[in-house]
């Protein structure tokens, strides 16, 4: 080897700094800081007297409901485990078309009639939504992440509470708690101090408004809906499958009105791609009914599974069924592949 | 691994874990996946290999399995842009971002092989020893491969830049 040749690596460098490639450019050029180590530390530390702080670009949070992994479960006979990796995965709910076996895949019946019913019952309901300038979320569920320890794949089960405040500005405040699964609800046996993370999100970040400024009938709805998600002159199938993550999206973060949820589900009852699967009980022991869309490769290989109150019509939750096997997780269809449920959703004064 | 030894992982291996992560989910959501990368570390740091570059390879296999979890909520969430407050046209950064960008779409450009190489140099920056060893060639082998990727990056920006009006 010459020194023209070992120069050759100082030669490529020189060229991909040249070029901007990654690797080559700094962070801070971008206007990005990076956690510093001794801020970290601190930041860690810290965890272990309270809730850790996580610095945060903050979009992410956006889509907290809609892209839970997985939520895995045990029997419900079972008792809870320590350890989540051992977990298995649950039964489907029983409704009243589908059962543990066939969720994944029972064509139910048309959703129409139901959404329709549910929309009358939103209308007519009068749930305390609170008062205040603050929308606060909560929701349980359980997640499964690939395991970082693991050189293979394989997935972990670990539970998840998490409680949103949305202020009129459109920043949030975020408290998130994980640990081990205790039962069906999502509870937790204790709070892992690394999984217990506060967050904050900029002013703007949400349109705090966007859920009282959907539009005042369905067809305003609709087209508001669609046009967020940029799914406007799409195919009848494609057009319910964005209806569906947007429906789930509003309701992970806004309060939404009696008003609002009847003109969803009349929005949705325009649809014929949703199903209905019948009366349910949901996983903290509410009444329901679940609404479906067809199978579709938009949606690959998940059956998405709304889950409405048939008191309030309010989105109690919604399931995700796995309909064929996904060997990174080293999961069989069908098992229940995720689930979330809101706990509570209403306006409150305080910002945390 | 103490607190000391931890924060000195930090800072050998923090921006090397962004390059890592944003050339695979690019630069807006790399900060956040670099956080919890740590994150994991840290609660698994009593269990951390024995030398330091140990460690930077265990930091990178959990960036890998972060990687891979982000992928997947991603095809479940395909429309959903997370590089709208990144590309905002009025930042301070603008004219950094977009040649970045343009870097990004040369390194995006290359062939998987040649990616691994400039991966290994200049991302993970494992050493020459230790490419050779991880790609199985000789020293000589690597810098030709080197000298060919050098020629193949010059042109590829070169191309790149006029067809998004950039100056090369």
């Amino acid at each position: 080897v010459t020194d023209d040749e070992s120069d050759e690596i100082d030669g490529l460098r020189r060229v991909a700094e040249s070029a901007r490639m990654p690797g080559t450019v700094s962070p801070e050029s971008l206007g990005i800081q990076l956690e510093s180590s001794s801020e970290f530390i601190a930041r860690m530390r810290a965890t272990q007297a309270g809730p850790a702080v996580r610095r945060s670009r903050g979009l992410r949070v956006a889509v907290a409901f809609s892209v839970i992994v997985v939520i895995g479960a045990l029997a419900v006979a079972s008792p809870w485990r320590s350890s989540p990796a051992a977990a298995a995965t649950p039964p489907a709910l029983r409704f009243e078309f589908a059962n543990e076996v066939n969720a994944a895949y029972a064509p139910g019946k048309a959703a129409r009639g139901d959404l329709l019913r549910l929309a009358a019952a939103a209308r007519t309901a009068s749930p305390n939504q609170g008062s205040g300038m603050y929308q606060l979320v909560r929701t349980s569920s359980w997640d499964a992440h690939l395991d970082p320890d693991s050189a293979n794949s394989k997935a972990i089960v670990v539970a998840t509470e998490r409680s949103t405040w949305l202020a009129p500005d459109g920043s949030m405040h975020i408290e998130e708690s994980k640990g081990d699964i205790v039962n069906a609800s999502g509870q937790l046996a204790a709070r892992d101090p690394i999984g217990t993370t506060r967050e904050e999100l900029s002013k703007g970040t949400f349109d705090a408004s966007r859920s009282s400024n959907l539009g005042s009938n369905t067809t305003a709805v609709k087209q508001s809906l669609l046009s967020r998600a940029d799914c406007l002159n799409k195919s009848s199938l494609q057009t319910s499958t964005c209806l569906y993550r947007e429906v789930a999206d509003l309701y992970s973060t806004y309060v939404v009105s009696p008003e609002l949820a009847a003109y969803l589900w009349t929005v949705l009852a325009g649809q014929p791609e949703f199903r209905s699967l019948g009366s349910v009980t949901d996983r903290l022991g509410r009444t329901g009914v679940g609404i479906s869309i067809d199978n579709n490769k938009d949606l690959g290989n998940q059956r998405p599974i709304l889950i409405i109150s048939t008191t309030s019509g309010q989105l109690l939750g919604q399931e995700i069924l796995l309909t064929r096997n996904d060997p990174e997780l080293n999961l069989k269809a069908p098992v229940v592949y995720s689930f979330s449920s809101i706990v509570s959703a209403r306006y409150t004064a305080s910002d945390k | 691994v103490g607190e000391d030894e931890f924060a000195a992982l930090h800072n050998v291996a923090n921006d090397r874990l962004f390059a890592y992560v944003a050339v695979r989910l690019g630069y807006a959501d790399a900060m956040d996946a670099v956080s919890e990368v740590f994150e994991v570390a840290w609660s698994k740091r009593l269990r951390a290999p024995g030398t330091v570059d140990d460690r930077v390879g265990w930091l990178f296999e959990i960036a890998k399995n972060k990687i891979r979890e982000e992928m997947r909520r991603r095809r479940r969430r395909p429309h959903v842009s997370s590089n709208l407050d990144y590309r905002d046209p009025l930042s301070d950064h603008a004219e950094a971002i977009a040649l970045a960008d343009l870097g990004m779409h040369v390194y995006r450009s290359l062939s998987p092989s040649d990616r691994l190489l400039f991966d290994l140099l200049f991302i993970q920056e494992v050493g020459r020893d230790n490419a050779c060893a991880k790609l199985n060639i000789t020293m000589q082998a690597l810098y030709t491969r080197a000298s060919r990727l050098r020629s193949r990056i010059a042109a590829l920006h070169e191309e790149l830049a006029y067809v998004e009006g950039e100056p090369a």
